[in-house]
């Protein structure tokens, strides 16, 4: 009996069966300090999108705030400075510019303190107003709200630092309702990378009038011996303008053999999600045979067509008309 | 009535003012906000760095020390849960009236790979680069994952001083930019 309660003690105290050791390596706490949006939109209580960043449709002439916090999560008060500054869409990313760079966005925007002093473990709120001119012409503008910590280089420690974080602003412009959000995948290409993990690359259009923020997922099904796998997501990001072509790459398993598999990808920017089904098969290596998707858009040729019509009935009513009158003044 | 004048003056431009700021019509359909509940993107504090001396053409290598990285810490337990950090430097100013300058090109900036991380998602060092006053370099991104997440890494600066330049104490700045795509 003692020697198996022995044994049952041992057991319990030995790691579990996943590794970890009893005293598990905290990672040491390092000072820090953070931002958070705390006012989204109601109307876009379902866009994940607007919770991370101030992200709207507003008409000439509106006026919004939103509060952000910040916050300090260190023993020492922290002077955090808030500001506006530009951002830009370059290379299918937001991009920000340096320092306190301003765009026409900025100008529209105040924030309701320029420093705060953030007590230790705190936070500080801090309001963001967003004052749209009446005159602002229509489209989508980019900025980005920053907390900002500054520690100025000193005779002996020449390189200062300033560490900042921030939260973006999708703002777009315009009288009446939101202008359509939406993407359309071109075609998915099944790729062998050089350290021989497949891939496969999906190219994405921007077809609607604002900027996404694209990311995904890739199943894999009916593949040898009926296998599956995945989801597998997507590596990189992108953040395309309107307009914009980039690729989406999902990185996948070494172990998966070559195919024929059947792919499905499901593409998400907030609320638009597109999904696009193809079979592939990965190639030994290099690049594979691509499988194109969204051709010419389903309504471009009815729509030609219709257009054709209508131009050339109004032409033929116009000049009806014409010959009408002319022959009236003749009779008389 | 002169002071009448003023007055009414006075009153017609106060009741313009307010006509204004009336007619500033909050949009009903974004007015209206809920309280978001997401933790907040942090970044460590900065730390001033030394980035130590050397003569004209040689070159300076320092990292950051093992306890002072430069941490990304995502609580807002988002799915995916997305962010990348930036750096951009000031050019490198000596002292005097017309201080001589190293371009900030002069400065080379490479993550290393990650010393830590948490959660799960892909963590990408940036390729990192010479560093300029405007593009950013990508020093370190997070895609994809699911929930909360963090990344610590130590970079390396390297600086090439020009043959040419003059012997000072030269001084910059190095930002750290992290952002939601």
């Amino acid at each position: 009996m003692t020697l198996l309660a022995t044994l049952a003690l041992l057991a319990a105290l030995a790691p579990s069966a996943a590794g970890t050791p009893i005293q598990a390596g905290k990672p040491a706490h390092r000072d820090r300090f953070g931002i958070k949006l705390l006012d989204a939109p109601v109307s876009r209580r379902k866009d994940p999108r607007a919770r991370v960043g101030i992200v709207d449709h507003l008409k000439p002439g509106t006026v919004i705030t939103r509060r952000i916090q910040v916050n300090n999560v260190s023993p020492k008060t922290h002077a955090i400075d808030v500001y506006p500054a530009a951002a830009t869409i370059q290379h299918h990313a937001l991009v920000p510019a340096p320092d306190r760079t301003p765009n026409e966005l900025t100008s529209w925007v105040s924030t309701e303190h320029n420093r705060v002093q953030v007590p230790p473990w705190g936070q500080a709120n801090v309001r963001v107003m967003i004052r749209v001119p009446r005159l602002a012409s229509r489209g989508e503008r980019y900025a980005i709200v920053w907390a900002q910590e500054s520690a100025p280089p000193t005779a002996h420690r020449n390189l200062g630092m300033v560490n900042r974080v921030g939260i973006p602003i999708y703002l777009d412009i315009g009288p009446g309702g939101e202008p359509p959000s939406d993407m359309s995948i071109q075609s998915l290409t099944p790729e062998r990378a050089r350290n021989g993990r497949p891939q496969v690359i999906a190219q994405v259009r921007n077809t609607g009038e604002r900027a996404l923020t694209i990311s995904g997922k890739l199943w894999l099904s009916d593949g040898p011996g009926g296998l599956r796998a995945g989801p597998y997501p997507a590596t990189l990001g992108v953040t395309l303008a309107p307009g914009d072509v980039a690729p989406v790459t999902v990185v996948l398993d070494p172990r998966l053999p070559n195919g024929p598999w059947k792919a499905r990808m499901v593409l998400q920017s907030g609320l638009v999600v597109k999904t696009a089904t193809a079979k592939i098969t990965f190639p030994v290596t290099g690049i594979g045979v691509s499988v194109a998707l969204a051709s010419a858009p389903r309504y471009g040729v009815p729509i030609g067509i219709a257009l054709v019509l209508a131009v050339a009935g109004g032409l033929f009513l116009v000049w009806r008309r014409r010959h009408r009158w002319v022959t009236t003044i003749r009779a008389r | 009535m002169q002071r009448i004048a003023l007055l009414a003056g006075g009153t017609l431009a106060l009741s313009l003012m307010s006509a204004q700021q009336a007619d500033a019509a909050t949009d009903a359909g974004t007015s209206v906000t809920f309280q978001v509940n997401t933790g907040a993107l942090a970044i460590t504090a900065p730390a001033t760095f030394s980035l130590g001396a050397g003569a004209s053409g040689t070159t300076l290598t320092a990292r950051f020390p093992v306890d002072g990285p430069v941490q990304v810490n995502d609580p807002r337990g988002l799915t995916p849960a997305p962010w990348t950090a930036t750096v951009t430097s000031t050019v490198f100013t000596g002292t005097g009236g017309t201080p001589p300058t190293i371009p900030a090109s002069a400065a080379s900036y490479s993550p290393g790979a990650a010393t830590l991380t948490e959660g799960d998602g892909t963590f990408t060092p940036g390729a990192g680069g010479a560093l300029d006053t405007t593009t950013p370099v990508t020093a370190f991104t997070h895609t994809g994952g699911t929930g909360s997440n963090l990344a610590e890494w130590r970079p390396t600066l390297t600086v090439r001083i020009p043959g040419n330049a003059v012997a000072d104490t030269y001084t910059g700045t190095m930002t750290h930019s992290v952002t939601t795509p």
